[in-house]
């Protein structure tokens, strides 16, 4: 844990929890963090922790062993009403009109019966869906309805929010309105946490991760900590072979990809200048030589996606 | 606090506030409407059945005429005592402002002479027309059920038993001619051959074989005939046959434990009230379980469950629902209970309505149903409740519900036992198991059970109650967000020993 660790500055912190289901331990001693205002994602395979350590944030599962502390309290049941929380598996009332399902969903939360359906009326609105605000749920697109979702998630403005694959379900065109969102409530001072298989909104929102794997934490930080974690690897294109090049002692691996074009695996302090005097000397022509920049999904790979090979269906 | 409310008026309003709840309210009303029509119509419209009577004796035509008459006469009596206790105005003190005959008896064989000779029924409507109610209008003649008509055939076939005085008829029986100056068929023909005596069968011609009324009536006025030319061979005088065949004797009906007074309408509503109220219980119990566990299946296969339990716990949701439902459940009865309260209070003045003020209102009998429906609600309920949180659909829930269901309505058969003898020992038994006792409570209040036993069979139903609340209450709470199949006997016990 950080020196100095508040709750103010951090809304969430998570100390040495475990959580077990009878002889299934889903997760393992896992601590973190989040700081106040950020966008956290929690990214792993399925089945790797993520949905049970969101659950035991809320409350909903306790937890088998450690401690949490959500906005200053031990206990996050006292403070629910400051959090909103939109689960994996989730719904809403087939016959509710929209205005009502984020009304109700507000009051609950707290907020009083003319403030919710102010707010619920503002907000579908805000998000285009005025027109729909007295249609039933059933009768909604799936699109419009994950929104609803979500304005009812958000109706009684929280501190924190915690969305469970908020993403799922939706076409393109909603997953950039969702992503937009999510934006704009960070703006407006949220701290989100959020849990996705999809990198590239990972990537695109996250100020921070945490990778989980087989219920343990295999990383935590921000994109560049991670891709600094990674092999430093250059890309050569060239028509020519360039393994010649592995008699080198500074680079350890090629790995041939596409069109000519060769992913050069070095040592972490390897010389780029002495390499590329290598290939001309050798006369390996170069047509291009850069640094390759591992994507996220690259990393997840690596460090939460562990045997791929057999994947999932073990 | 203000969370619970919310649940509460939320399962509450998704249920009453629906275009379902209320044309079920309608349909109520409607349907007791419809039973008095019925009942009205069926008076009214009750089909009368003509038949001709070929006594080839020769001995008892008059005697089935007497017959008729003589039944007419009790069937206009009766009508005329259910006529005055519904229009005519009581005095004070609930007594009858006529006088015999016209006050409302038992119809013994004085009254009857005494009703013919005061005029009958239109020297009765005479005498109640000062005390009848606003808006009421006199009594109509009673229409006869059975009608006796000549035989449409006048040349001498119909003498000579047994085809020959038939067949002519059959063609009026089988609906092929129509019977001159008579509205309905011809219903039956009764051949009574010569010689006859109470060996020799009567033939009773007829399609219509459910009917057999017509028939009974038939075999009753014979038997009383052939009785009666016993008797005069024996050589008892005529006048003094008629003498005798009209003695009767009435037994009385007195409460043991009343004030003395002869049975009255007071004494049979304190008696069957309680018998409607116990399966207006149960009705009530198996519906509104069944919403409280559609409700819960709801939540789970349309994965508000996970929402919900983000904003409130577990056990407020569960106590949420619980409640609300029981609020539906008794918006049902509180409803028609406030109407009935209305009507009998705008009405009140007779003798029936003032029976059933007393029972329903001035009597703990609606205090103990509402509390005998939470109580029996609760311990059903909640079993509902945990078997919908441990399914995903209806049809993984039948596996609990369907033996649940028929355990409810095990004792059925037995109930006819538990009204005739409502303090014996299977109406004991039954009190004394709690899945039971509100049922069996309600049936025995009328007669005065032990209170004793009413006292300590609740207190055991109260015990199971909290327990049975408890332990499903944990199988919800650890299950609700349970996935799989269909709950087993297992998983449910291995999820109530969670804490």
């Amino acid at each position: 844990m950080r020196r100095g660790s508040n709750s103010f500055d951090f809304p969430l912190i998570v100390e040495n929890i475990t959580k077990q289901y009878g002889d299934f331990t889903a997760v393992q001693n896992l601590s973190f963090q989040v700081e106040k205002g950020e966008i956290y994602g929690f990214l792993g395979q399925n089945g790797a922790g993520k949905t049970s350590t969101l659950r035991m944030i809320m409350d909903i599962v306790p937890q088998t062993a450690g401690t949490l502390t959500v906005l200053g309290s031990p206990s996050p049941r006292k403070v629910r009403k400051r959090i909103g929380y939109l689960p994996e598996e989730r719904g809403l009332y087939r016959k509710m009109r929209a205005y009502e399902a984020i009304t109700h969903f507000a009051q609950l939360k707290g907020v009083s019966a003319r403030k919710a359906k102010q707010r619920a009326h503002a907000l579908l609105e805000e998000f285009g869906l005025g027109a729909f605000a007295k249609s039933k749920i059933e009768a909604l697109s799936k699109g419009m309805a994950q929104k609803v979702q979500l304005l009812s998630t958000v109706a009684h403005e929280p501190e924190l929010l915690i969305l469970d694959e908020p993403f799922s379900g939706l076409d393109p065109v909603n997953q950039q309105v969702l992503e937009d969102m999510i934006l704009e409530l960070r703006n407006q001072g949220r701290t989100i946490i959020f849990s996705t298989h999809v990198m590239e909104h990972a990537e695109r929102l996250c100020d921070r991760f945490l990778m989980l794997r087989k219920g343990q934490k295999v990383f935590e930080g921000t994109l560049a900590e991670a891709q600094s974690t990674d092999e430093p690897v250059l890309i050569l294109e060239t028509p020519d072979d360039p393994l010649p090049l592995l008699n080198m002692p500074e680079i350890t691996d090629i790995i041939a990809q596409d069109k000519g074009q060769y992913a050069l695996v070095v040592a972490p302090m390897a010389n780029k200048q002495e390499i590329l005097r290598a290939c001309l000397q050798q006369n390996i022509r170069v047509e291009f030589f850069g640094e390759a920049t591992p994507s996220l999904h690259d990393i997840f790979f690596r460090l939460a996606g562990a045997d791929t090979q057999t994947g999932e269906s073990r | 606090m203000r969370t619970l409310f919310l649940i509460i008026a939320h399962e509450y309003r998704k249920y009453v506030f629906t275009r379902g709840f209320l044309l079920f309210l309608l349909i109520l009303p409607a349907a007791m409407g419809l039973g008095l029509v019925a009942g009205f119509v069926n008076e009214k419209a009750s089909p009368i059945r003509p038949f001709i009577v070929l006594d080839q004796d020769g001995r008892y035509e008059k005697a089935i005429d007497a017959a008729l008459k003589r039944s007419r006469l009790e069937q206009e009596i009766t009508a005329w005592d259910a006529y005055t206790a519904v229009h005519v105005e009581n005095l004070s003190g609930n007594l009858s402002p006529l006088k015999p005959p016209f006050r409302a008896d038992l119809v013994t064989r004085e009254r009857k002479e005494a009703w013919v000779k005061t005029g009958g029924l239109e020297a009765a409507n005479a005498a109640a027309a000062p005390y009848l109610r606003p808006g009421a209008s006199e009594m109509p003649p009673i229409r006869p059920r059975f009608i006796r008509v000549p035989t449409p055939l006048n040349d001498a076939s119909t003498s000579h038993w047994p085809v020959s005085g038939v067949g002519p008829l059959l063609p009026y029986l089988n609906g092929e001619k129509d019977l001159e100056g008579s509205e309905a068929a011809l219903f039956a023909v009764v051949v009574i051959p010569e010689n006859f005596t109470a060996d020799t069968p009567v033939q009773f011609w007829t399609n219509n074989l459910v009917d057999q009324e017509l028939m009974r009536f038939i075999e009753r006025s014979l038997s009383q005939s052939v009785r009666s030319a016993a008797y005069a061979q024996e050589g008892v005088a005529m006048a003094r046959i008629t003498d005798i065949e009209a003695l009767s004797v009435t037994a009385e009906p007195y409460k043991a434990d009343g004030d003395g007074a002869l049975v009255g309408t007071a004494d049979l509503a304190e008696t069957y009230i309680p018998l409607i109220l116990a399966y207006a219980l149960l009705l009530m119990i198996t519906t509104v379980g069944g919403m409280l566990l559609t409700s819960t299946i709801e939540e789970k296969s349309n994965k508000i469950i996970e929402v919900l339990l983000s904003s409130v716990s577990a056990t407020q949701l569960m106590v949420g629902k619980l409640v609300g439902l029981a609020f539906v459940g008794m918006t049902i009865p509180a409803l028609l209970l406030s109407l009935g309260f209305a009507g009998l209070f705008l009405a009140g003045g007779s003798q029936l309505t003032d029976a059933l003020y007393t029972v329903l209102f001035s009597s703990p009998l609606i205090p103990l149903f509402f509390f005998y429906f939470v109580v029996g609600y609760l311990l059903f309920a909640s079993i509902y409740l945990a078997v919908g949180a441990m399914s995903n659909s209806i049809q993984d829930a039948q596996s609990f519900v369907g033996p649940l269901t028929i355990l409810l309505v095990l004792p059925v058969p037995f109930l006819q036992l538990v009204i005739q003898d409502p303090n014996g020992l299977i109406a004991k038994i039954f009190t004394w198991i709690p899945l039971y006792t509100p049922y069996a409570v309600m049936m025995r209040i009328s007669a005065d059970p032990p209170l004793w036993e009413i006292m300590g069979a609740t207190l055991l139903l109260l015990c199971v109650v909290a327990y049975v609340v408890t332990t499903m209450g944990r199988i919800y709470r650890n299950g609700v967000l349970s996935s799989g199949g269909a709950p087993t006997l297992q998983q449910a016990r291995s999820l109530a020993r969670k804490q």
